[in-house]
This record gives C-alpha cells, structure tokens and sequence, in this order.
C-alpha cells in the first residue's frame, strides 16, 4: 500500500524521512525510558517481587489456569462454529418462519455485550432456577455471541459464491438441502476459513470476560498472585506474565489464520470467491492482523470483541 | 470495494509481506520479554525467599472434629453428609482472615478456621472440606445457588442481604479503623488533616464515610487493599481505613512496620452466611460460639494475634431480624427501571462518559498510529506495527487490568478509575481504528495516488488531497462498527469498579432488586443503542457509497 503513496525519495526526502524517524526514535524512547524509570524507582525489577515466579508451585497453577482458560475457549469454538453454521443455514432458509427467528437471535445476540450476557446467565438465570457454574456462563455466553457472529460469516460466504454453482446443482436434480449441504457451504466454508480462524481469536480474547464473573482462569489467577503482601504484591508481574501468555496464545491461532490463508491462495479453485466475500464479522473483530485482507470487503458492522 | 470489481491481485502479496512482518516484530518483542521475565525470575531464585514471610509454624488447631453428629431438621448438613464432604466459602485474598498463599497453597485466617471450627463440630475434618473462593460481590448469589453450604469471610450481618440469605453469629464485630506506619503521628480519626492522604477500596464504603465526614483528608482508592497497603510500606499514603480487622490482617504480616490505631467509627458485626431459612443450622453455630469456651480466643490469637489489635468474642446471638422496611425490590418489570432512576441516570451517564470520551482518544490516538504505519518512515512503521500486534492480541480485560491495576503500582498520581477505563478502552480501540483507516486507504485504487505523483504532489498532499477523501467514504461504516464494539466493551470497566451499566447488578442488589431484570434491562437498553448505532451505520453506507 505505501509504497503507491510516494515516490522514491530523493535527498531531501531522505534528509526529512531520517528526520522523522529520529523523532519517532525520541518521542517513543522518552515514552519508554520515562516507564522504566519508573518501573525501576518503584523496584519492579527487584528479586522480592518476581520471588514468587521463582517456584514450581506457582508455575503449575498458572498452568492449570492457563488450562481452565484454553478449556472455557475450545468448548466455545467448537460450539459456536456448530451454532454459527446451524444459524448461518436457517438465514438462508426459504421459509419465513425458520429465518426470522434466526435472524433475531442472531442480531439480538450481536449486540448484547458478552460480558452483560455472562452476568445474564450467571446472576439472572438463577430467579428460574437455572443454575450454573461461571465455566458454563462464559462458555454459553461466548457460543451465543460468536455463533451469532459466524453465522453472519457463513451468510455471507455462501452470498458471495457465483449464482452458477447454486443452479449447476440444481441443474444436476440436487434438492435445496443437496445443493447446500453439497455444493455452497462446502465452498463458503472453505473461502471463510481465514475469517472463521480470526473470530476464534476474539473468542479466546474474550474468555478473560470470565475474570469479572469470578471464573478461575488465568487474569484471575494473576490478581490473586498480585494481591499476596507478604510476596511484595507482584501485580505488575503477574499481569505481564498472564499478557505474554494471552498473546502468544493469541498469536499462535492468528498464525493458524494466515497459515490457511496462503494455503487457500495456493488453491485457487478454492480462492475463486474469497477475496469478495467479506464477511462482516471481519477485521476489527478479527483481533487478528492476517485477515484484513478480507477487510476491504463491505459492510462490517462488528468491532473488536473485548 | 464496489460489486463488479475483480480481487485485487496486486494488492494481495504486499499486504502478505506486511503482515509477515507484523507476525515478526511481534513475535521478537514477544521473545524479549520472556527473556526479561526468565531472568528476573533467576534473580528471584538466588535471592531466596523474602524475610517477611519467614513465620514460624502456627500452634495446632484448638479444636477437634466431632463424631456422629446430628443436627436435626437441617437441609444443608443432610445433604452435606450424603455428599460426603462440606462446600465452605472463604475469601483468599485477606491475609489473616481468609487466605491463600500462592506459593505453599496453605489456607489460613480467623475466617477459614472458623469455618474449619464450624465444620468440625458438623463432623468434617480438613480433607472432608471443599473451599470455595468467592468474591465479595458474589456472595448471596453463591449461596442462593447453592455453590456452597455455608460462607465466612467478612460478611456484616445486614437487613439487605438477610431478604436472600441466612446470618449465624456474630462472630466477629469490628468497625472502620485506620492501619498507619508504626511511629506514625496519627493515633485515630481526629489526627486526619489536609497533610495526611487517606488509601481505601475503590468506591467502598470506608472511604465514602471519610470524603463525606472529613471532605478536608485527601483520598487515594486503588481496586485492592494489598494495593493500599504497598502505598502504606512506602510512604505514597499516611493511612489505610477499612474495617479494623482486615487492617489487623496486614498488621500482623508487617509487625514492625504496621499498626492499627484509634476507635473504631463504625459497626460491622461478621455473620456466617448460610441458605435461606436453615434455622437448625443457625441454632448449631450459634450454640457452638456461644459454649465454645476459649476456643475462639486462641483461634484469634493464632492469626490475628501479631497484630496488636485486641477484640472480645461478641455474643453470637443472631436471629433473622424482623422485616424493618428496607426497599423490597420493585414489583414490575418497568418499576426497576422507573424506581431506581438515580443509579440507571449515573450508570448511563457513565457509559456514555466512556463510549464519547474513550472514542475520542481512540480516533485521535488510531489516526496517529495508521498515518505512522502507512508512512515512509521505517521505525515509525516499526513502531506502529508493534503496537497493532501487541494490543490487539491482548484481552480487553488485560488492559484494563495494567491500567486499574499495573498504572497504581507506578507510584504516578492516580486521576480516578473513570479515566483509567478510558484510557484502556480508548489505548484498545486505538489499533482497530489504525486498522480501519489503513485498509481504508488500501481500497483506493493505485493509479489514484500514481496520477496524484505523476502531478508532483508530495506525499502529505497525495494523502490529504487525493488518497484521504475517497478513502473516507469508504472507512465510514466499518468505523462506526469500531465505535459499536468499543459500546459494548465499556462493560468491561464493571470489573474495575466505574460505576457503569455493566455494574449496576450489584448496587441495585442493594436495593433488593433481583438480578433478571436488571440485567435484561441492561440488554435492552444495549440493544437499543446498537441498533441505533447500525442503523447510522447503513444510512451512512448508502449515502456515502463510493460508485466506481
């Protein structure tokens, strides 16, 4: 993209590039001297406050935390890309009274924030008798909105696929549901594929949601270690290791993301219809950097999940 | 993109190496700081285990567990005994009433022995006891759900909370104190003055007490006491003020350097929560505290001991207290709304204080942060990109958590937790805006900026005069969809005590609302300005359509 925004620069732009670049260089080292300085005059880097991530038994619970959050995430994913096919499939449908209900559940459940959903299942659900632990609070909450989400994807790939394919397959004597379950979603899936990844991105973001209705994963393992006195109160500590943990996690499925991408750019057959195809669940949302590709595509209503 | 417009091939593989490059910055800062982190952690290891935790063994429980027992007409031991073991709520992150060290994973405090005495007499040993940590907020709800058997862990008896739940006791009564340094000029509340900064818990009552009482003190809050208490050790504040036993609690681990002064100016008398209605169950704890000798004298002294502060076994004495005209909670759906309409003003208020307030600072900081990453400056791309990278693969709630939590601990001046949460929301969103604005401009074709260079305008010229203006069109909607994303993320500042509609759950409990409604309530009102905000959103795109 840059490079069409200008030429090659010639001395006196390479003069005010260097110029600004040492600017650049100032403003963000004085930023970030300025947070070390303080980092160190409060003795952040002091032996007392990283003691408790010199034992074992700290270690194996951050991995058992890291494990409750990585158990809430893989039951939502694999939930809400059954939903959101499930949902996706009946805002196709011919019939009014399959796709309104859905399209209601899924515009409902968009613009609720998860968090209120949570709170909804965990708190509210109770005055009926409906009882669950916080793991099912966050896993319900996070399936219903990123099923809602995918669903919205799935829509949109299976729209974005050549009018052909849908009447070749009738062409063929396939029924509605043959032409569907054979011919489209398989199709759609496929081009999706990269933006489907990224929304799971958010999903696993959005597991930290649990932290606030006191589900015991990682960022609430992190305050409990970061409230200890008697360790010096490693709260800047804890949260750094619980963010490095968060984002490679997060890195790693976003890398998962552009792996299937350049396979898929690789296959053109597959390709065909992507790039159009934008789905609007796309990129803020996407929490992923690989995917805007897909972003110039049309409307995308949704954001960044939290 | 307009329909008719083929994929644009040539734009694909650039983006590719871009975003190549993304995935390596981040992942050399990344590595960076795991290196940082394993090398403090070396440093911690030979340094050792740190001097103020060196305790020695506390004296044997002064108690044994019963046998056989009985206790007629109780529904919550029946079912207790059936299951085999006893499901008790505590607090963990209290020291020296209900807590959990991280390192030996050892429970201790007034609290948890109590409950350890309570479960003992009902015939459960340690082993037979299942501990569950609940947060304060979510107490009733855990025993109205049935999460746990019984609750102790600082919980004042009030007439409020006994409209859902059960109080035995008290065990405890205490009152609002102040924790100083030793040697401290301070000896009660008339010694506050306007040279003495006073630390307490975001938004709790003991630091209300004081901005309402003595509005000359300055206060700092901080989400935790542990956060006040450090503030304490190292001079930032003068005083802590919350109830004098939870400042015992820090007393007794810092001996030397804490210690709690004056009358308590208030009274909390600590109750064990336990399920509506288990009458026989509350006579049982009752009985147990009341004939229970001097057993919870040396339970005191075994954890609270250290600290100076000395107490008396109050007369445990409780029975359900009559109805006393406390707000019952609001017979119609509409009545919540209509009948509280203080709290739904200022949560509204808030949210919006945080959606207008946290978008700006995103918008300006996001169009920074695009303009550098589309730039013909190399480190300014570097640095832009880092950024992008990192924060948008960290949880909205870890960023809140470095602002609510990890700013404090800097030791700069604390501006408020509104300001906070907008920072956060607003550093978040900053990126998604970069984002937008930079595929933005990718949708401009490239012989528009090519025809702009061909006229020999210069880079900032091509940008305002030619790329900006088409690409707006075109960045519009999927920036309102930032602005509805960063709507809905402005709960997240409930976790981090803004008094915005994501936690007006909790103060509306107060009022003896149930949670359903409000919280549809919430959803509703979500709804509302989403929907709103999509159907901006669409009117926009149809209006401003880029036609190619």
């Amino acid at each position: 993209v840059s490079s069409t925004l200008y030429d090659v620069p010639g001395p006196r732009a390479v003069a005010r590039n260097r110029a600004l670049g040492v600017a650049t260089i100032v403003v963000v080292g004085g930023i970030l001297a300025f947070l070390l300085q303080r980092l160190i005059a409060t003795g952040q880097f002091s032996a007392e406050k990283w003691y408790v991530f010199s034992t074992a038994s700290v270690w194996e619970q951050v991995a058992a935390a890291t494990g409750r959050t990585l158990a809430a995430f893989a039951s939502a994913a694999v939930a809400s890309v059954l939903v959101g096919v499930a949902l996706g499939v009946a805002r196709l449908s011919d019939h009014a009274w399959v796709r309104w209900p859905a399209t209601v559940v899924v515009e409902a459940f968009r613009a609720v924030p998860v968090l209120v959903l949570m709170m909804l299942l965990y708190y509210g659900l109770p005055a009926f008798g409906v009882r669950m632990p916080t793991y099912w609070a966050v896993v319900i909450a996070l399936t219903a909105y990123n099923g809602s989400v995918l669903a919205e994807v799935v829509r949109a790939g299976v729209g974005a696929l050549p009018g052909g394919q849908a009447e070749a397959g009738y062409a063929l004597g396939l029924r509605k549901s043959g032409v569907l379950r054979l011919v489209l979603l398989p199709q759609a899936i496929r081009s999706m594929l990269p933006v489907i990844v990224a929304q799971l991105v958010v999903t696993l973001k959005d597991t930290a949601l649990g932290y606030i209705i006191t589900y015991n994963e990682l960022l609430y393992f992190a305050r409990l270690v970061g409230t200890q006195a008697q360790y010096d109160s490693p709260i800047l500590q804890a949260g750094a290791v619980a963010a490095a943990i968060y984002i490679a996690l997060c890195l790693a499925l976003s890398a998962v993301a552009r792996w299937l991408e350049r396979r898929l750019r690789r296959h053109p057959a597959g390709l065909a219809v992507a790039p159009a195809a934008v789905a609007p669940g796309g990129p803020p949302g996407a929490g992923s950097v690989g995917v805007e590709a897909a972003a110039a595509g049309e409307q995308q209503r949704e954001g960044g999940g939290a | 993109m307009g329909e008719g417009q083929p994929p644009s091939g040539r734009a694909r593989p650039r983006w590719g190496g871009v975003r190549a490059r993304t995935a390596r910055t981040a992942l050399a800062a990344l590595s960076l700081a795991a290196v940082a982190v394993a090398l403090a952690a070396l440093a911690g290891c030979s340094a050792g285990r740190p001097a103020a935790v060196a305790e020695p063994e506390p004296d044997p429980l002064p108690f044994a567990v019963a046998e056989d027992v009985v206790v007629e007409g109780s529904p919550t031991v029946e079912a207790a005994q059936r299951r085999g073991h006893l499901v008790i709520g505590i607090k963990e992150d209290q020291p020296g009433l209900g807590f959990i060290d991280v390192v030996s994973r050892q429970r201790s405090g007034f609290d948890v022995d109590i409950a350890r005495w309570v479960a003992a007499s009902l015939g459960f040993g340690e082993d037979q006891i299942e501990y569950k940590a609940i947060a304060g907020a979510n107490r009733e709800q855990s025993l109205v759900n049935g999460d746990v058997d019984l609750y102790v862990g600082t919980y004042s008896i009030t007439a409020g909370r006994e409209r859902q739940i059960d109080f035995a006791g008290p065990y405890l009564v205490t009152g609002q104190g102040l924790l100083v340094r030793q040697g401290s000029a301070i000896g009660g509340e008339g010694d506050l003055g306007p040279g003495t900064v006073v630390c307490s818990a975001t938004g709790s009552s003991p630091i209300q007490r004081i901005k309402a009482e003595r509005p000359d003190v300055p206060t700092t809050e901080f989400d935790v006491y542990s956060a006040c208490v450090e503030a304490l050790r190292n001079g930032q504040v003068d005083a802590v003020t919350t109830d004098q036993v939870i400042l015992a609690g820090y007393a007794a681990l810092f001996p030397d350097e804490l210690v709690v002064v004056g009358e308590p100016f208030s009274e909390e008398r600590y109750g064990v929560g336990l399920p509506k209605g288990d009458e026989a169950l509350r006579a049982h704890i009752n009985e147990l505290l009341t004939d229970g000798g001097d057993t919870w004298q040396a339970v005191y002294d075994r954890n609270l001991g250290a600290s100076g502060l000395v107490l008396e076994q109050p007369v445990a004495d409780h029975v359900a207290s009559a109805d006393d005209g406390t707000p019952q909670g609001s017979a119609t759906f509409l009545g919540v709304l209509t009948g509280n309409a203080d709290l739904w003003g200022e949560a509204v208020a808030n949210t919006l204080l945080l959606f207008f307030a946290g978008g700006a600072v995103a918008l300006v900081l996001g169009t920074v942060v695009g303009a550098m990453r589309i730039s013909p400056v190399p480190v300014a791309r570097a640095v832009a990109t880092t950024y992008v990278g990192a924060v948008r693969n960290t949880p909205l709630t870890v960023v809140f958590f470095f602002f609510a939590f990890g700013y404090p601990a800097l030791g700069l001046p604390t501006p408020g937790y509104v300001v906070l949460a907008i920072g956060a929301l607003g550093t978040y969103t900053a990126t998604y805006v970069a984002e937008v604005l930079r595929s933005g401009i990718s949708t401009v074709p490239a012989g528009q900026a090519e025809a702009a260079r061909a006229l020999g305008l210069p880079f900032s010229k091509v940008l305002s005069l030619v790329v900006l203006p088409q690409a707006v069109r075109s960045v519009v909607a999927p920036m309102v969809g930032v602005l509805i994303a960063l709507l809905k993320n402005t709960t997240v500042a409930a976790g981090f005590s803004v008094a915005e509609l994501g936690v007006i759950r909790a103060n509306l409990s107060e009022r003896g609302e149930s949670a359903l409604p409000v919280l549809l309530w919430v959803a509703v009102i979500f709804v509302v300005l989403v929907l709103a905000l999509a159907a901006l959103q669409r009117w926009l795109e149809v209006r401003w359509r880029v036609a190619r």
